[in-house]
């Protein structure tokens, strides 16, 4: 899908948190509360479709998004972003929006062109887990498009992140971040259109990621 | 390296074991908590450390009241016996689980948990003691064999798919001894495997200069909750030797 050329987003100007599956939304919705920003919740993806900004939270399994509701979910989401509006997910709502997974063994909603892969085929590591600083100094990426996103935020601050899959994108438009892994780079930040992506939770990364998430949500598009 | 700071809890009241024995109270656990947070302290984990052996659960409203303003990881377990309760945790605001007895009971039962879950958000524990001079592990606070040695049980854990280990040397626990350095050999074997949580004894900041290229965590509690150490301090320490 052309994520480039979508109309002017006119919608509410609330957040909604799209709570699908099993995923957990506490952490999420706690930080929401933690920065006063006012939030709609569902798991009925046209409750929240008026919302400006609407965000996938992450944890969880993506075994446990069945075929008809990850293809229910890919159709909402998509007619969402054509209509103008702006998507944010976290770690497996980041990883959702490539078009498949290793984890779940079939396709994801397709947003992003890439796929999801387990983290100890490319990199000397299991599990990527712990607080860890993002490379500024690399990366295809636009400063003004993502720095915003950054306002207030020390850039050498850590970020928590809990994954053993990562997304592995085929697209020289997608703006992304990355981190240092054992001396190679990870992608872990995503940005293209009105869609965001973060592997990282900045729900459980102190101060710094609560400034990140306000900036999100709030910051104009 | 993230410093963990781990509260274990008994009927509502934060509690502190020697060796696994001898309980003593503290506190309010929400009070040292926040404290702990207000200090920047990188990770949470609540544990119900009789659960297992009396069969009780950690208290749902005091995890709510505990996740409350706080934007940092919480992990907690003690006393999980179904996939019912290690999803209870996960939705009153817990990011992760921690499991050991139900692993030596019924491991059918944490397949299942790791499935709902995730492997990322299961830790497994285990805790260990020397004897002779073997490794052996045990469960049910440190009072049934699981008649496994460390290095098998670490094996087990990695062929069932937890994610993190969190070891516990249970005549260090409460002692103010310093981490076991004897098992580093062991723990650097698995570190590509898991990331690994080493906890029992810390008092020495050295200790985590010591550690820094194998793990991914220390546990600490009494050496918080008595005020041997600064949490603050703690985090200086690590922040000026590894970042």
């Amino acid at each position: 899908m052309d994520l480039l050329n979508v109309p002017k987003n006119t919608k509410e100007k609330i957040i909604g948190v799209y709570k699908y599956s099993s995923c957990n939304v506490n952490s999420l919705v706690n930080a929401l509360e933690m920065i006063s920003v006012s939030y709609k919740l569902s798991s009925n993806f046209s409750d929240i479709s008026n919302c400006y900004k609407i965000i996938l939270p992450g944890v969880g399994n993506m075994k446990n998004i069945s075929k008809e509701n990850m293809s229910y979910m890919s159709k909402e989401v998509k007619s969402y972003i054509l209509e103008g509006g702006f998507i944010y997910g976290i770690c497996l709502g980041c990883q959702l929006l490539f078009e498949s997974s290793d984890e779940a063994g079939r396709e994801t909603l397709g947003i992003f062109k890439g796929k999801v892969e387990d983290i100890s085929n490319n990199y000397k590591l299991k599990l990527n887990i712990g607080y860890k600083n993002l490379n500024f100094e690399e990366g295809n990426w636009q400063e003004k498009k993502i720095l915003k996103y950054f306002k207030g935020v020390d850039l050498n601050t850590k970020f928590y992140f809990l994954h053993r899959f990562y997304c592995n994108y085929d697209d020289e438009k997608i703006h992304n971040l990355k981190i240092n892994v054992n001396n190679k780079k990870m992608p872990v930040l995503f940005f293209k259109g009105n869609v965001l992506g973060t592997q990282f939770h900045p729900e459980l990364s102190k101060k710094s990621g609560l400034n990140f998430l306000k900036n999100v949500s709030e910051m104009p598009l | 390296m993230r410093i963990i700071s781990r509260l274990d809890i008994k009927m509502g009241t934060l509690i502190k074991s020697v060796m696994y024995d001898g309980v003593r109270k503290i506190g309010n656990p929400a009070e040292y908590a926040n404290d702990y947070v207000e200090s920047s302290v990188d990770e949470l984990m609540l544990i119900n450390n009789t659960g297992s052996l009396y069969n009780t659960k950690l208290d749902l409203k005091l995890i709510r009241e505990i996740r409350k303003k706080k934007a940092l990881p919480i992990s907690a377990g003690g006393g999980i016996t179904s996939h019912e309760d290690a999803e209870n945790l996960i939705q009153s605001g817990c990011d992760k689980v921690v499991i050991n007895s139900l692993i030596h009971k019924n491991v059918d039962e944490v397949v299942k948990i790791i499935d709902a879950l995730g492997s990322s958000s299961v830790t497994g524990a285990i805790q260990f003691e020397k004897r002779d001079d073997n490794y052996v592990t045990l469960y049910e606070m440190a009072r049934e064999s699981t008649g496994l040695n460390l290095i098998d049980t670490v094996k087990m854990y990695k062929d069932i798919g937890i994610g993190e280990l969190l070891i516990t040397d249970i005549k260090r626990d409460g002692c103010y001894t310093g981490l076991n350095k004897e098992i580093y050999d062991i723990i650097s074997n698995f570190k590509d495997e898991f990331p690994i949580i080493l906890s029992g004894g810390f008092i020495n900041v050295e200790d985590i200069n010591h550690y820094k290229d194998i793990l991914s965590g220390i546990s600490i509690s009494s050496a918080f909750h008595l005020k041997k150490l600064k949490v603050s301090e703690t985090i200086k320490y690590r922040n000026k030797i590894i970042y």
